[in-house]
């Protein structure tokens, strides 16, 4: 078997052509890289779909759908979008402070989008208990079937986020994110900011509209 | 991040909180009607193309990506309006025979 030595410059090349072809897919899209952005026109698409379900329902079944905004805690419903809001802010806040090399900037930004996350799926979780305690489950009538449905898949990609933003975390604390390399922390950001795209119309279709 | 471009963003948050509290009160103190439907569809939009320019920085990406996040908030509300403006045309065109 044969084996191969490389210089310290060889080695530093092949570093750099890494680096520069992560950052070229990058640059071509402007910002995220392919895989990034198919898998969020897939969730904006499968979203999409479940809105158009809601508001055929809707359309067929007007008084059971007039009736189940009232029934939700609109209040729950706002603090969640608020929170998911806050959470975008971070999170842009965040990859903003990584283009300036600022660690330290970033990782607070980032832990406050994990914290919003976490506020999230608690203040859902009480909103699931109270919601019980009222009387209302997945099998009260077609409006809270798709609810269910559609908060729960909602909440689902919520922990998805959850658990991508903690990655960069990690990734950050062992110092793979640099001014200049920081293509995965970018898409993790295009990601939360799905979720509360798809959450901005959630919530007035569900809790608001009648 | 330049120091205006932190204002900035810190503005475009204030603004979409105070967008999710006046759809709120509106919708909860307003009797529903087929104005506020069209006000909290023009609020959802409106919240979502801050959301995607401000917060993603989508201006730097290529323009099928950018309008084509873009028009997920103009067709989707669009489509809500419509379906709680005119739901038995929907009923209809849903409704197999």
């Amino acid at each position: 078997m044969s084996t191969v030595t490389l210089s310290t410059s060889e080695l530093s090349s092949i570093d750099n052509t890494e680096i520069d072809s992560a950052e070229l897919h990058r640059t071509h899209y402007g910002i995220g890289n392919f895989a990034i952005w198919f898998l969020i026109f897939i969730e904006f698409t499968e979203f999409a779909f479940f809105f158009v379900v809601f508001l055929i329902g809707k359309a067929h079944y007007p008084d059971i759908f007039f009736q189940g905004p009232t029934k939700l805690n609109t209040i729950a419903g706002m603090i969640n979008t608020l929170i998911l809001i806050s959470g975008s802010f971070f999170v842009a806040r965040a990859v903003s402070a990584i283009k300036q090399d600022q660690r330290q900037e970033t990782l607070l930004f980032l832990w406050l989008t994990f914290v919003m996350g976490a506020l999230y799926c608690g203040v859902k979780i009480w909103e699931y208990q109270w919601n019980i305690q009222s009387g209302f489950d997945s099998s009260t009538n077609y409006f809270f079937g798709v609810y269910y449905y559609l908060t729960f898949n909602h909440f689902v990609h919520v922990l998805m986020a959850m658990s991508v933003v903690l990655w960069v975390i990690i990734g950050l604390y062992s110092g793979h994110y640099s001014a200049r390399h920081h293509a995965t922390l970018e898409s993790a950001g295009l990601y939360w900011h799905m979720i509360d795209l798809v959450w901005i119309i959630i919530f007035p279709l569900l809790y608001v509209l009648r | 991040m330049a120091s205006n471009d932190k204002k900035r963003i810190t503005l475009f948050w204030l603004i979409l909180l105070a967008l999710t509290f006046f759809a709120t009160f509106i919708a909860e103190e307003a009797t529903p009607s087929h104005f506020i439907v069209i006000i909290i569809c023009l609020t959802i939009s409106i919240k979502g193309h801050i959301v995607i320019d401000e917060f993603m920085g989508l201006r730097e990406a290529i323009p099928i990506i950018r309008y084509g996040v873009h028009s997920y908030f103009i067709l989707l509300p669009a489509f809500v309006a419509l379906s709680i403006i005119f739901p038995e045309f929907l009923a209809q065109l849903t409704t197999i025979k």
